[in-house]
């Protein structure tokens, strides 16, 4: 299973608790293995956008395309091979690519234990998002150092119809919500041809729409992954992490210097960043895109950025926290 | 499929409309139907019953099948009538079932609408892609009024730290966000990123 539930785990949770986790895993299973495609929109501090998703599992393995229909033109196609970010602004289409990273399994490195330590999780009522029957599983924080989760789970496939990203007092930060859903070939009710689509579906909407054919009709920039790097060869350590919070990756760019580290509490994840800053000018303070949070600060001749969706303060904790270590 | 179908996979049906069968046992279905136009008309005559009788709004992702549905019903006005087939029913179709189906596409007809039924559809400034200003009646303004849309960006900044935080947030997406609920959809937040006012 992508989600490892162990029976030691479920077996300290209560009856609530074990059906909401199962619910989750069963998300998990249904994000990675169906074949969907629905549009949502995205709300995110003021601003409210509307994009459509599809996901495809194909001979090759699951090929997802993510593109908004508001604003600049963007999609993000991605599969088990690559990542391609296209975007069209002002008329001049840029296309780049890169080796994919990531796993699409969205909750692969959460434990049932490790969860309910952050969270108390709780199946709420059923609610009605999309013209389907959903249910409703809470994940509220133990403490202010994350933000609290309400997941709507489509009843029939589990696949996620809508998600909330609450603070303690319950004001939304940001939310993604199905307008209509269409399952190819689970979804019993909203029929249609797979077959069809399927060979639609490894296109980008994007190019289709502008009439491209076989080729790419702008140079694809390719771009190097970030090298995996093993965290304790890493110069900056960081003692002394928020309650909750461990490091799970770490990559560091031979090239440019930059380092990457991971941290994550089972839910939220945060990203800190340090890279030379040569004679640029350092960010130093804090920003947001929504409810994406950045903290920024000079640390010798290294720019330090913390990013993450959790409150203001886990950011300022993580950055307080950093120490370096001659190598 | 025979005309009336295999006893069965229509007791599966009617379990699918009740929302009675496990994950594995929809999946499995789901894969029947896939194969067998005759049980997805079925199925679909089966969700516009129940979608009626709830009093909720027809599926309108269904509607390619609709006439095929009428035509079906032209010929066969009793399909679903419990009779001489054992079949299993769902629940809300055995006392209604004939009523409900006549009710069912005569609310397909009403939700769609006259542009639908007649084939075309009005071409409105909305549908044409443009945004439009509500104007008070009395002052009738011909063209209508693109607004200006707000679109996401960083609450900030110059230039250079603007890209380097763009950098990070893709990034972001790709290495963190499978380590946590945003997995779910890692990339919203890089994808609803407009770029600021000028």
């Amino acid at each position: 299973m992508l989600f490892c539930l162990s029976g030691i785990g479920l077996a300290s949770a209560n009856n609530g608790n074990d059906a909401a986790v199962q619910w989750l895993e069963k998300m998990n299973l249904a994000v990675t293995s169906m074949n969907y495609e629905g549009h949502f929109v995205y709300q995110c501090g003021d601003s409210l956008e509307a994009m459509h998703l599809r996901h495809h599992i194909g001979e090759d393995g699951p090929r997802e395309s993510l593109s908004s229909l508001t604003g600049v033109p963007r999609e993000v196609m991605r599969d088990s091979e690559s990542i391609t970010i296209i975007t069209n602004r002002n008329g001049k289409l840029q296309i780049s690519q890169q080796p994919a990273a990531g796993k699409f399994s969205p909750l692969k490195s959460i434990r049932p234990e490790k969860l309910l330590q952050n969270y108390r999780i709780a199946l709420g009522g059923i609610m009605r998002i999309a013209g389907r029957p959903g249910v409703t599983i809470n994940l509220m924080p133990n403490d202010d150092l994350r933000y609290g989760y309400r997941l709507t789970l489509d009843k029939m496939s589990a696949l996620p119809l809508d998600l909330m990203v609450l603070d303690r007092e319950g004001v939304i930060q940001s939310r993604i919500m199905f307008t209509d859903l269409k399952i190819t070939d689970v979804d019993l009710l909203s029929l249609h041809h797979p077959d069809e689509e399927d060979k639609e579906a490894a296109k980008s909407l994007m190019l289709a729409k502008l009439g491209a054919g076989a080729g790419s009709p702008a140079p694809v920039a390719k771009r190097a992954a970030l090298p995996q790097a093993k965290p304790e060869d890493a110069a900056w350590k960081f003692p002394s992490l928020p309650t909750g919070f461990s490091l799970i990756d770490y990559q560091k760019s031979p090239h440019t210097g930059l380092e990457h580290f991971v941290f994550s509490d089972g839910l939220a994840t945060v990203s800190a960043y340090l890279e030379p800053l040569d004679n640029d000018k350092a960010f130093e303070g804090n920003t947001n895109l929504g409810s994406v949070r950045v903290f920024g600060r000079r640390l010798k001749n290294y720019q330090l950025t913390i990013v993450g969706e959790v409150p203001q303060k886990t950011l300022e904790l993580l950055a307080t926290s950093i120490q370096y270590h001659e190598p | 499929m025979s005309e009336y179908g295999n006893n069965k996979e229509q007791s599966w049906l009617s379990a699918v409309i009740d929302n009675e069968l496990s994950e594995s046992e929809m999946l499995h279905v789901s894969h029947q139907i896939g194969k067998d136009q005759d049980l997805k008309e079925t199925l679909v005559r089966y969700q516009l019953i129940s979608d009626s009788l709830r009093g909720e709004e027809i599926n309108l992702s269904s509607m390619d099948l609709v006439s095929a549905v009428n035509q079906r019903l032209a010929s066969e006005p009793t399909v679903l009538a419990p009779g001489k087939s054992r079949m299993r029913m769902p629940k809300w179709v055995q006392p209604v079932a004939g009523t409900a189906l006549a009710a069912s596409v005569a609310a397909v007809g009403i939700l769609l609408g006259p542009q639908f039924i007649n084939g075309t559809q009005m071409q409105t400034p909305a549908s044409s892609g443009l945004q439009v200003v509500a104007q008070p009646v009395g002052e009738v303004t011909p063209a209508p009024t693109l607004v200006v849309q707000k679109e996401n960006h960083w609450k900030t900044i110059e230039g250079k730290t603007r890209t380097r935080l763009d950098r990070y947030l893709e990034q972001h997406s790709q290495y963190a966000a499978p380590g946590g609920v945003q997995g779910v959809m890692p990339y919203t937040s890089f994808v609803g990123y407009g770029e600021p006012q000028k």
